[in-house]
């Protein structure tokens, strides 16, 4: 069930106000985890029992670690607790390319067998799901969080629908407290919530969904494409997995707010990061921090040297790159991102290269750093997209040699780029239009909306909802981060 | 911004905002918006209608069918693919058979990328428009297992589609779906993005070679020759989804064909198949598996075929499929000499 169907918004309505009339917390509570398990059921059908078996093996684990009165019983559970999610989600999401990988190299070593894949469909959300579990697990090890003793308290946070198939990744600790509390559908809260919905909707049917289909031209055979359109795609393509994304979040966090739940937000303008390392606190900010928490801290963080911190920033991102997929080329996108931030570590953090550079310290200079660290993330976007590292060859090389074919619409679409860049740059060079534009590009529009009057509340729901009906494609794809 | 984000903090005190309010708005933002859609989509009509007709050629596919030319003359249709579009020249075979005291037209109504499943919704208008003989050009990936469905342009014709009942298990819930689906919400919201990339509207002359005589605007896309090297990649390349390959297999292609040919001579039209010609480098790379699976398949057609794949040089080629229009020229002729012996034979009726 799509966020962008009607179906979901006659189940989402009739969760409401089925919510809204029941008296007592505990059915509320059941209600909305039979609500969660259906969506599910409608998502992934058979899967659901792994949704059921994930979510009583971690709780079963977390109140055994929490009760266990040694160190070693304490990692046993622990140990145990990981295992159980970190198998599943192997098994189902990367057993196929372990064995495609195997054949691979079998085949490279000359031996003539190749195993047979085993076709395992991949459950919806299982990358989302089983890392909140472990969040759970190892928040209770860390002593950070007291086991949860009801059951279906849990199991709601687990399998709580707005955040289940595509996040954002919550912890317990943020979600859980707040099922004290009898739930109450406030105005407030609607209204902070719709206002958020519409327009994660607009984000994805309007904008994600009408690039994805030029998105999709350009890298299905880039060897066909030419060169301008690799980078037209490239970018096009950054903006679809932005607004697809993001919209995602935005209509997650809009239905949990109409429950009255806050579930955290997952990105912060992270195209207007000026390094590499804002860019990873501002994008998909719940996975950043689950990654910053369970593994590179574990890992020994910054504490253990030099080396050792940038062996340990490189190994997390590889994580973060094989969790959004099963294939090389997002492995090489995590390393990518990792070898990126060793360097800016190293050349920005320890050397202090551009500390004393009065430009780089200027309004100029920080848009400089906005596009340089911008072009990177883009980049990176083209190893992510690629569909295979042959596609991924074939992009590059048709950067590195530029073969200068333009049509009328890719000529114009250069111009207008280095139009826009020219004119950000005499903004910038301005201290007045700069403090102005940085005003406006981080200025909250969505709270600035969610507080209208309800006159001009209801033009902002009419104007986008028109824009939706007129403007989004007749069949909506599904989100992009669905596929992890 | 801290976790939650500015627009996730408590805005208002409890209670500060009524639901009621809230409701209300919702709802009323929701009727604005459909009911400015609805008008504007009524609004915009004359202007969709005619953008359409200018740019939508398969209006004109059906307009032809609706003249029902075979009953005033003898009218040959070829049917198929770009691959007969490219390769059948009318005002050739035409000239042959005119050359031959045969008083008989020639119709090149090929759709690009067309599939034995996607001719099916047409049969019944072809019938309707009584052809003498349908000559069905084939090749070995008219047939490949491929997921696509019809385009836009089913929606736009739907009205006009006459679908029998016994070829709907040759498709998919979804393609039933869109075969009943109603145009106008569909088409007009695709208008305004359609707009915006093909402003000005660009005329699609796909079928304007119905009311050429010189059939020269059919030709226009095939001018440029690629070369052996491209020939061989696109004829190698795995992720291909129009290789060559047939299975033997019943797949929805292969039932759609057998479909086609069946249902057209029950009406009383003769069909003939023809393999048709391919690029010497293509023919090296089917297998024999391949190529008998597609014969037999032909065979169980029960209609007359004619194996044409072979004896066309690479000089008749722009690619691994289409002819240029130098190999139309040298196919015309054998086109001619099929429909003659078809008549010869009683096949086809000529008055």
């Amino acid at each position: 069930m799509l966020f962008t169907t009607p179906e979901y918004l006659i189940f989402f309505a009739i969760v409401l106000i089925a919510t809204e009339l029941l008296r007592r917390k505990l059915w509320q509570h059941c209600l909305l985890l039979a609500a969660s398990y259906y969506f599910y059921w409608c998502s992934g059908s058979i899967h659901i029992l792994l949704l059921v078996f994930v979510t009583l093996a971690s709780f079963f684990c977390g109140a055994k670690i929490f009760a266990a009165d040694t160190k070693r019983r304490k990692k046993f559970w622990l140990a145990l607790g990981t295992l159980i999610p970190i198998l599943i989600l192997g098994w189902f999401k990367y057993i196929d390319f372990g064995i495609a990988s195997i054949n691979s190299l079998l085949g490279a070593a000359g031996i003539a067998v190749s195993l047979p894949l085993l076709q395992v469909l991949l459950p919806v959300g299982i990358s989302f799901f089983t890392f909140q579990a472990l969040s759970y697990i190892f928040d209770i090890y860390l002593g950070k969080l007291e086991p949860e003793p009801h059951l279906h308290k849990y199991a709601l946070f687990i399998a709580f629908f707005p955040a289940l198939v595509a996040g954002p990744i919550v912890r317990a600790s943020e979600f859980l407290p707040q099922l004290r509390e009898k739930i109450h559908i406030s105005g407030d809260n609607l209204k902070v919530g719709v206002t958020l919905i519409i327009w994660g909707l607009f984000k994805k049917m309007v904008i994600a969904d009408n690039l994805g289909s030029r998105v999709d031209f350009v890298f299905s055979s880039p060897e066909t494409a030419t060169s301008v359109w690799i980078i037209l795609g490239t970018i096009l393509f950054g903006i679809q997995i932005y607004c697809d994304f993001s919209g995602y979040a935005h209509i997650a966090i809009g239905c949990a707010r109409c429950l009255g739940f806050r579930i955290p937000e997952n990105f912060n303008l992270p195209y207007l990061a000026a390094n590499i390392q804002i860019f990873w606190r501002k994008w998909h900010m719940t996975l950043s921090r689950f990654i910053r928490d369970y593994v590179y801290i574990p890992l020994g963080g910054n504490r253990k040297g030099h080396v050792r911190t940038y062996a340990n920033l490189l190994a997390s991102m590889v994580i973060c790159g094989l969790w959004h997929g099963a294939a090389w080329t997002f492995v090489l996108w995590g390393g990518y991102h990792g070898v990126l931030l060793l360097l800016h570590r190293y050349f920005i953090g320890e050397k202090k290269i551009g500390a004393a550079s009065i430009l780089l310290a200027s309004n100029t200079g920080l848009l400089l750093k906005i596009l340089i660290t911008q072009a990177l993330v883009f980049f990176g976007w083209m190893i992510f997209r690629a569909n295979s590292f042959d596609d991924l060859l074939s992009c590059i090389q048709k950067i590195i040699f530029f073969d200068f074919q333009f049509s009328t619409f890719t000529r114009l679409a250069v111009l207008g780029g280095a139009g826009l860049i020219l004119l950000a740059f005499v903004v910038m060079s301005s201290k007045r239009l700069a403090a102005f534009a940085k005003a406006a590009a981080v200025y909250d529009y969505l709270a600035f909306c969610a507080r209208l009057r309800p006159f001009y509340w209801t033009l902002y729901l009419a104007v986008l909802g028109f824009a939706i009906l007129l403007l989004s494609p007749p069949e909506t794809p599904e989100f992009i981060y669905f596929a992890f | 911004m801290d976790k939650w984000g500015a627009v996730n903090t408590k805005l208002t005190k409890e209670g500060d905002v009524p639901r009621s309010t809230v409701v209300v708005c919702i709802l009323a933002g929701v009727l604005i918006a459909g009911g400015l859609f609805v008008a504007g989509m009524y609004a915009a009509e004359p202007v969709i209608d005619e953008y359409l007709n200018e740019t939508k050629g398969i209006i004109h596919l059906y307009d032809f069918y609706d003249l029902n030319i075979g009953e005033d003359q003898t009218a040959v249709y070829f049917i198929g693919s770009s691959i007969i579009g490219a390769s059948i020249y009318p005002p050739y075979i035409n000239q042959n058979l005119s050359n031959n005291d045969y008083n008989i037209t020639t119709y090149n109504l090929y759709i690009s990328s067309d599939t034995p499943r996607r001719r099916s919704i047409e049969l019944q208008n072809i019938i309707a428009s009584a052809p003498s003989l349908i000559i069905y050009g084939v090749t070995y990936r008219s047939v490949t297992d491929r997921a696509e469905w019809p385009d836009e342009q089913i929606v736009l014709v739907h009205s006009r589609l006459k679908i029998l009942n016994d070829s709907l298990q040759l498709y998919s819930q979804k393609e039933r779906n869109d075969l009943k689906i109603k145009p106008t919400i569909y088409y007009k919201k695709k208008f305004i993005p359609n707009a915006v990339s093909y402003t000005p509207v660009v005329h699609d002359p796909t079928f304007d070679y119905l009311n050429d005589p010189n059939g020269l605007i059919s030709r226009r896309y095939y001018d440029t020759t690629k070369k052996p090297e491209q020939i061989l990649k696109e004829a190698n390349n795995p992720k291909d989804p129009w290789r060559p390959i047939v299975t033997n297999e019943s797949t929805r292609y292969k039932q759609a064909l057998i479909y086609n040919v069946q249902t057209l001579q029950n009406a009383g039209i003769p069909v003939v198949l023809i393999n048709m010609p391919l690029h010497p480098l293509t023919s090296e790379k089917i297998t024999d598996e391949s190529r008998q699976n597609f014969y037999d398949l032909l065979n169980e057609t029960g209609a007359k075929w004619y194996d044409m794949e072979f004896g066309c040089g690479d000089e008749c080629f722009i690619d691994s499929h289409h002819m240029t229009f130098y190999g139309a020229t040298q196919f015309a002729p054998r086109m001619a000499e099929l429909i003659i012996s078809e008549v010869k034979s009683g096949a086809v009726h000529y008055a």
